[in-house]
């Protein structure tokens, strides 16, 4: 012990004897200037306080007990020791007393001390200094050992109701005092029984609390008394010594031994019965600790938890399992200075037998062990963590995959690598379903467990089966084994590739997305369903096409395969084949089926596509496709198509016009369609009727293009030609109001409007060769727009189109 | 009237805006008020107990408010309190003069011994000597040390039962000291009964011994008269004359220092400065004057007791003056006149033997014939008088 406290003396001084100098009661000494600081402190509550009925009454001196008080205020704290001189040291009177207090501003000066412990300790003085200036105290070992907590323990069980009393005495000190609360008044005439009882009583409330809780032992008016815990001789008591009293005092009567109801709180009762049952200095050691600790529960103060934790620490009890995880998760929050004092004695209670603590606890104190403070028993809490997870997966296949931080070197040996091993294989061979099997793997992952194959390879069989099948329910980061297990799998997944395309297929879509990344190094009916279902399923398609053909275009076998394993499932499409014509090396040979969609749209009855028909050209060209009839028939009937047009677009004679019309007229439907727009063109330039009629019969797709074709050419060029076969085709639509036949009508009058009388002319001619209807009917047709004509030739002196 | 003051936190009490305390009774339909904790009460003159709720009362306009009825709980209480800190008063306080009168003087002065024998006289000869009904009043003052009046100090005990005299004062705890409160209650005539309060502070001789004490006395300073005890032992060539024993004197004490310490204390509280006098009056006692009966001789002026009477003898009164006066000078002790008549504008000189013989000192008893009081109600009539309480006889021009 090294607490320092400054002195003061207050007793009846002759003259020049105290610090005033004159004579009567006075600080008499103190042991610094500094101590002056404390004089009111001490005056105001802490001085002997003689009754003056006894001093009328000239009781000898010894009847008067001595006093024993403290305060805490403005920063001070003050303990003092009085006694009863009797006469005055410069007279005859009654009166004169003697004070010495030791004061500090530092609690921790009374080092583990509560302040009642003090009582009869050697350093008080009954006697004035010999000057002004008195000893400052230094507490000492051995100061405070006659109120030891075991002899205030024995006090308390050799009372009458000791026990019950003293929990009401504690329960009544955790609030004494505070505002709107009781404070404690004994009533008694012993002053060290008083002081027994408050040594007691402060001993199992938080120190600090301790310090706080001022005391007078006695005063002859508690009413006027600061101090939250007054004695008061039993005949000066008057009705506030009532244990029924209603002026706010929780009275002990030590002489009646009876008191104020007061209800025992959970602290009380705990503390109490621990200090009467165990050894008391531990006990009042483990409410430091709980005290000091700041442990919370769920983020908020808990008494009970902070009693399990000092109860652990000092007194080695292990703590409820509710309570485990907040005081494993202090040991490595709560304040640096109380871990480190009982930090290690904690977590040793908890790692001598791990077993006993649920996993969230095991992990804290894992983590606990790997910060070093369990030395030497850190590899069994993790073993035990590790039997933990091996258990919650066994039997619930529940993982985590929080990280487990490494453990101190050399904490973690050869033998404890062996009972890892031993645990989780004898937990794999246990038969368990394949979802917890995994579930063990991974912890054996987690741990880094060196499980051997041999030792698993049996039960590992119906799990690869079960693997297989469900590759989505099944993880394998971090296993043991995992090359041997990968083999087997991929060996299983292999085999039953070769069970046709529906197995592939089954296979390709369960399992694509594993193996894609590692298609090069499988089997090639594993490699075919893989890179099929890829290509089904892939949201990025196109990349992995041109990936694979890229990575095969030098390799026209390799390139052939690839080609066939990714249109294995799906069709390519254009463009796909676009790239194999682009990329296939010489030789290609790729199978049939990916160009069977191919071959389909450019034979089918749909309208097919320039593209596709340039494309098939191009991959029989390059070899890449093998070449069919029909195929060829429909390129032939392209090829005759685009020459029709090519000549009509010319402009050839009547004769040749029909002829070619001919020719037009036995193209494929499928194909004119496909060129219809070209096909227009070329026929709005040329004026044949007849001959028209049938291709129009031959292709009616055809008219929508032609009229369109023909509406434009009447608004912008010298259409002479549109305009005859504008007019025979409005003229053979026999009047109807369709939208086609209404546009070229508009059309027609646009340009009827507009022409030149000698481009009328000119058309008019045409009509020649048909029979008379038709140039009656075209005359009237023109002279039906002469008005018109004669207005915009009016408005239009210099022509305008 | 003026202002009266609380006898118990010594603040100025408004008697248009009474305070009351909850009786605790339960009226019709309510629960009754119980006793709780008090912050003013605490406060002020650091009572830690809990007590019935104390209120305040109707204004009054014309009509004095002698009850009020409690807000918490209905019950109708006629028991006033302080309204400062709440302090139960008598019933009847505010409705006459209630001055609060203090005793000062330094160590071994008598003041205690004094106080409880003019105690004594007020219960046992003046109220029947001037008609009026005078009894003690108060609801703590017996109460905390004594358990119901059996300190030494009671003064409605036995004067010195056993012959033993005092221990010394206690000092003031935060610089409050309770009183001793009596209530003088007499028939005015035409405005009816009246009842004065007188409360009384001892002093200890050791609050008295540097200005810093002085200073912390709140009473000192509301105190509306002050009867300042000056021991003559203690002046050297008045205790030359006599024969004393050595326990009897304290030659340490000065009486012109204390005098001078309570002079401070009473310009700083009633912010007088340096220009004015104190204006309240104070009488100013010799005491122990039976040690000079001897050297006096029978005939003296100081020796003689005035005629007793329903009144104050104003004359006599100024004869004691002037003689106390004359023989200060006579004892050299003139600074205490000069200081005096230069500090105060209303003063009187008196000389008191509380005992009336000498006590044995050494033994701290009273003398075996018993306790002869001489003359010592005479300051506290004078400055009753001085309060129109008590009539005084004209004095001889």
């Amino acid at each position: 012990m090294t607490g320092r406290f400054e002195t003061l003396v207050y007793t009846d001084c002759r003259p020049g004897q105290g610090l005033k100098g004159g004579a009567g009661l006075q600080f008499q000494a103190r042991s610094s200037d500094e101590a002056a600081a404390g004089e009111d402190l001490v005056r105001n509550n802490l001085l002997y306080e003689p009754p003056s009925s006894w001093m009328a009454d000239r009781r000898p001196v010894a009847q008067y007990p001595p006093s024993f008080a403290h305060i805490r205020s403005g920063g001070l704290l003050a303990t003092a020791s009085g006694v009863y001189l009797g006469r005055e040291a410069n007279g005859t009177r009654e009166g004169n007393q003697l004070t010495h207090a030791i004061l500090t501003t530092d609690p921790t000066s009374y080092d583990d001390l509560r302040p009642a412990q003090l009582f009869r300790a050697a350093f008080w003085s009954t006697e004035p200094a010999r000057t002004t200036r008195s000893a400052p105290v230094e507490l000492t070992a051995g100061a405070g050992a006659a109120l030891s907590p075991a002899h205030a323990r024995d006090f308390v069980l050799a009372q009458p109701d000791g026990p019950e009393t003293l929990r009401a005495l504690v329960s009544a000190l955790a609030e004494a005092g505070q505002p709107g609360r009781r404070r404690v008044l004994f009533v008694g005439d012993d002053t060290a029984s008083v002081v027994s009882w408050i040594v007691a009583g402060t001993l199992l409330v938080p120190r600090e609390r301790a310090l706080e809780l001022g005391f007078k032992v006695f005063s002859t008016d508690p009413a006027r008394s600061a101090l939250p815990i007054v004695a008061v001789l039993p005949e000066f008591a008057g009705s506030a010594g009532r244990v029924d009293n209603e002026l706010g005092y929780a009275v002990f009567d030590l002489c009646r031994h009876e008191h104020t109801p007061v209800a025992p709180t959970a602290a009380a009762r705990r503390w109490v019965d621990l200090f009467l049952a165990e050894d008391p200095r531990d006990v009042v050691d483990a409410l430091h600790v709980a005290t000091e600790s700041g442990i919370t529960l769920a983020g908020e103060q808990s008494d009970e938890v902070a009693a399990a934790l000092g109860l652990a620490a000092i007194l080695h009890r292990r703590p409820n399992p509710r309570y485990a995880k907040a005081i494993v998760g202090w040991l490595r929050t709560g304040p640096a200075r109380m871990r480190h004092a009982y930090g290690v004695d904690v977590a040793d209670l908890f790692a001598e037998t791990p077993k006993r603590w649920p996993q969230e606890v095991l992990v804290l104190l894992d983590e606990v062990g790997c910060d070093g403070l369990v030395p030497g028993r850190a590899a069994e809490v993790r073993l035990a963590l590790m039997i933990s997870e091996v258990e919650a997966a066994r039997l619930r296949g529940a993982v985590t995959d929080r990280p487990l931080p490494a453990l101190p070197a050399g904490e973690w040996n050869a033998d404890h690598d062996e009972q890892a091993r031993q645990v989780l294989t004898d937990a794999l061979t246990s038969g368990v379903p394949p979802l917890l099997l995994a579930a063990l793997l991974q912890v054996a992952g987690r741990f880094r467990v060196d499980v051997r194959w041999d030792d698993i390879r049996e039960t590992a069989e119906p799990f690869l089966g079960y693997w297989a099948d469900h590759p989505q329910e099944i993880r394998s980061h971090g296993w043991p084994c995992a090359t041997a297990l990968d083999e087997r799998l991929i060996a299983v997944l292999g085999e039953r590739a070769l069970g046709g395309e529906a197995a592939q297929a089954e296979i390709g879509d369960a399992w694509w997305k594993a193996l894609l990344r590692r298609v090069g190094t499988l089997q090639q009916p594993l490699a075919e369903a893989v890179l099929g279902a890829a290509v089904r399923h892939s949201d990025n398609r196109a990349a992995l096409v041109e990936q694979h053909l890229h990575e095969a275009r030098h390799e026209a076998g390799r390139f052939s395969w690839t080609a066939g394993a990714l249109w294995s499932r799906t069709p390519p499409t254009t463009a796909e084949l676009e790239l194999v014509r682009d990329l296939a090396p010489e030789g290609t040979r790729p199978p049939a089926w990916v160009f069977r969609e191919l071959v389909a749209q450019v034979t089918g009855s749909a309208v097919p596509t320039p593209r596709l028909l340039d494309l098939c050209r191009a991959l029989l060209a390059g070899g890449l496709m093998t070449d069919t009839s029909q195929v060829n028939g429909e390129l032939e009937d392209d090829h005759t198509l685009t020459a029709v047009v090519a000549e009509l677009r010319r402009g050839p004679d009547g004769e040749r016009t029909a002829t070619l019309l001919r020719h037009l007229r036995g193209c494929s439907p499928r194909l004119v369609e496909m060129r219809q727009a070209d096909v227009a063109s070329a026929l709005a330039r040329v004026v044949a009727f007849q001959s028209l009629d049938a291709v129009l019969d031959r292709h009616p797709a055809l008219l929508e293009p032609l009229v369109a074709r023909l509406a434009e050419a009447l608004h912008h060029e010298d259409a002479v030609a549109s305009a005859v076969l504008s007019y025979y085709l409005l003229a053979g639509a026999g009047g109807s109001a369709t939208p086609q036949a209404t546009r070229l009508e508009q059309a027609l009058g646009h340009w009827l409007t507009r022409a030149q009388d000698e481009q009328i002319e000119r058309a008019g001619r045409h009509f020649g060769q048909l029979d008379s209807a038709w140039r009656d009917g075209w005359q009237r047709h023109v002279e039906a727009y002469r008005h018109r004509r004669l207005r915009y030739r009016l408005t239009h002196p210099f022509g305008r189109r | 009237m003026p202002t009266p003051s609380c006898p118990y936190c010594y603040t100025k009490i408004d008697l248009r805006a009474p305070w009351f305390r909850c009786t605790g009774r339960r009226s019709p339909g309510k629960d009754p008020c119980k006793p709780q904790w008090d912050e003013a009460r605490e406060r002020e003159i650091g009572i830690k107990e809990m007590v019935l709720p104390s209120f305040a009362g109707a204004r009054r306009a014309l009509r004095a408010v002698t009850a009020s009825t409690c807000p918490h709980c209905g019950a109708e209480s006629a028991v006033k309190v302080c309204p400062t800190c709440h302090s139960r008063l008598p019933a009847t306080f505010g409705e006459g003069r209630s001055p609060l009168i203090a005793m000062a003087g330094a160590r071994h002065t008598g003041k205690s011994v004094y106080l409880k024998v003019l105690s004594h006289q007020l219960r046992h000869g003046m109220g029947q000597r001037f008609g009026a009904d005078v009894r003690l009043v108060g609801d703590s003052q017996f109460r905390a040390e004594t358990g119901g009046g059996r300190d030494f100090l009671d003064p409605a005990g036995a004067l010195f039962p056993d012959g033993g005299l005092y221990q010394r004062t206690s000092q003031a705890e935060f610089g409050r000291r309770e009183p001793i409160v009596f209530a003088w209650r007499q028939n005015r005539g035409i405005t009816g009964y009246e009842t004065t309060f007188l409360s009384f502070f001892d002093t200890a001789g050791e609050d008295l011994i540097d200005q810093e004490t002085v200073d912390n006395l709140r009473y000192l300073g509301a105190a509306d008269a002050l009867i300042l005890l000056l021991d003559p032992f203690m002046i050297p060539q008045a205790r030359d004359r006599i024969r004393l024993p050595a326990s009897a004197v304290d030659t340490h004490a000065s009486t012109i220092d204390v005098v001078s310490r309570v002079t401070e204390n009473l310009r700083i509280s009633h912010r007088l400065g340096g220009r004015r006098n104190i204006t309240i009056p104070v009488a100013v006692a010799f005491a122990k004057i039976d040690a000079f009966f001897d050297v006096l001789g029978p005939d003296h002026p100081l020796v003689r007791r005035p005629a007793p009477g329903p009144f104050y003898d104003e004359q006599a009164g100024r004869v004691t003056h002037e003689h106390v006066r004359a023989l200060l000078h006579e004892w050299g002790a003139d600074d205490i006149d000069a200081h005096l008549t230069l500090n105060y504008r209303h003063f009187r000189y008196f000389t008191v033997s509380a005992l009336g013989a000498e006590p044995d000192y050494d033994e701290n008893k009273v003398d075996a014939r018993g306790v002869q009081p001489f003359r010592v109600d005479e300051p506290l009539l004078w400055l009753l008088s001085e309060f129109n309480v008590v009539p005084r006889t004209r004095a001889a021009r």
